[in-house]
């Protein structure tokens, strides 16, 4: 798959920077933040990105519930799962719903390099 | 420097997030081991003087039914001391992991021994993973006190917990399982004496990740 337009859905900043600072080659890519699942469902359906990077623990409307909207409106999202829950049941729920992967945090750069390698190899 | 002016928003963001990564690790294991699925809140931090932390922990216990609050102290170039609130039914399915048939027994009904060994396994689960996977992230070793016991069938931390007098940094996340029937919270602390380790600390994970 081709990656031009990414977007982070995650409630903290601090997250948001962590991931984006370890994509390889970032200036080939736009990246669009999102602060929560609404405003990430929103960016999604506006911005029509390629990757979706998504947290899971978030107030309001969390990442399980975000991926289930998200995955509603468009059946092809391709979203990575970027969370701190290491359960085996949420990568179960999500691997279900729908996601493609699941990443723990914090993300280093040689699992965002494989991860990003696995994409264009596969999806 | 041991003030806590010291410390920004943007600071508190950080100790946010890297709460919500050891919090994170630590309820996994407690979920390997009860073998269900926790419902993880989104950390909070709060900064002051035993005082704004007494208010603080008791916003945010979850509090059903009165519950014990086990205490553990750490300690390296991190000082601080991390507080278990644990609810009855917990202690119930702490008990059936063990291996009891009492599954119906109340904190207040137990022995001390079995007392002990509960709080000690819980602990072990959630403390103990929870600061060290912060410790990792900061490239630290902690050492850890025995759990024991600090409050009873309380709903509330009491104003003698914390030195009113002392400065400290909180973090606190709760969690809860069987659809939110069941849960807990647990809140660690950053000592004043550690501020001048964490001011450091905080400075090299920015360099490192942001």
């Amino acid at each position: 798959m081709e990656i031009k337009k990414i977007l982070v859905i995650d409630d903290s900043a601090v997250a948001r920077k962590m991931l984006i600072r370890v994509v390889p080659n970032k200036e080939e890519y736009e990246f669009i933040q999102a602060g929560g699942g609404k405003e990430g469902l929103e960016l999604y359906q506006k911005e029509k990105p390629d990757l979706v990077f998504l947290d899971l623990t978030m107030p309001e409307m969390d990442g399980f519930q975000c991926l289930e909207v998200m995955m509603k409106f468009d059946p092809n999202a391709k979203v990575i799962i970027n969370s701190a829950d290491a359960q085996k049941e949420a990568k179960e729920r999500v691997l279900a719903l729908g996601a493609l992967k699941v990443q723990d945090k914090p993300p280093s750069e040689e699992s965002m390099v494989s991860m990003l390698g696995w994409l264009e190899d596969n999806v | 420097m041991s003030d806590i002016s010291q410390f920004t928003e943007d600071d508190k963001e950080i100790l946010i997030e890297i709460m919500n990564m050891g919090f994170g690790a630590a309820c996994a294991e407690l979920a390997e081991a009860l073998n269900t699925f926790i419902t993880i809140s989104v950390p909070k931090v709060s900064m002051g003087n035993g005082e704004d932390i007494t208010e603080f922990a008791n916003e945010n216990l979850l509090v059903n039914d009165e519950l014990s609050i086990v205490e553990q102290g750490f300690w390296g170039n991190w000082n601080g001391t991390a507080y278990l609130g644990i609810p009855s039914e917990l202690v119930a399915e702490m008990l059936n992991i063990m291996g009891f048939d009492e599954k119906e027994k109340k904190v207040g009904d137990l022995e001390d021994e079995e007392r002990t060994m509960i709080f000690a396994q819980v602990s072990s689960l959630l403390i103990n993973s929870c600061i060290n996977k912060i410790s990792d992230i900061f490239n630290e070793e902690n050492t850890f006190s025995a759990p024991h016991i600090l409050l009873d069938k309380v709903t509330e931390f009491s104003d003698e917990v914390f030195d009113e007098d002392e400065e400290m940094i909180m973090a606190e996340a709760r969690f809860s399982l069987n659809n939110d029937a069941i849960g807990g919270s647990l809140f660690i602390t950053y000592n004043q004496d550690s501020f001048g380790w964490l001011r450091s600390a905080i400075d090299t994970f920015v360099e490192e990740n942001l």
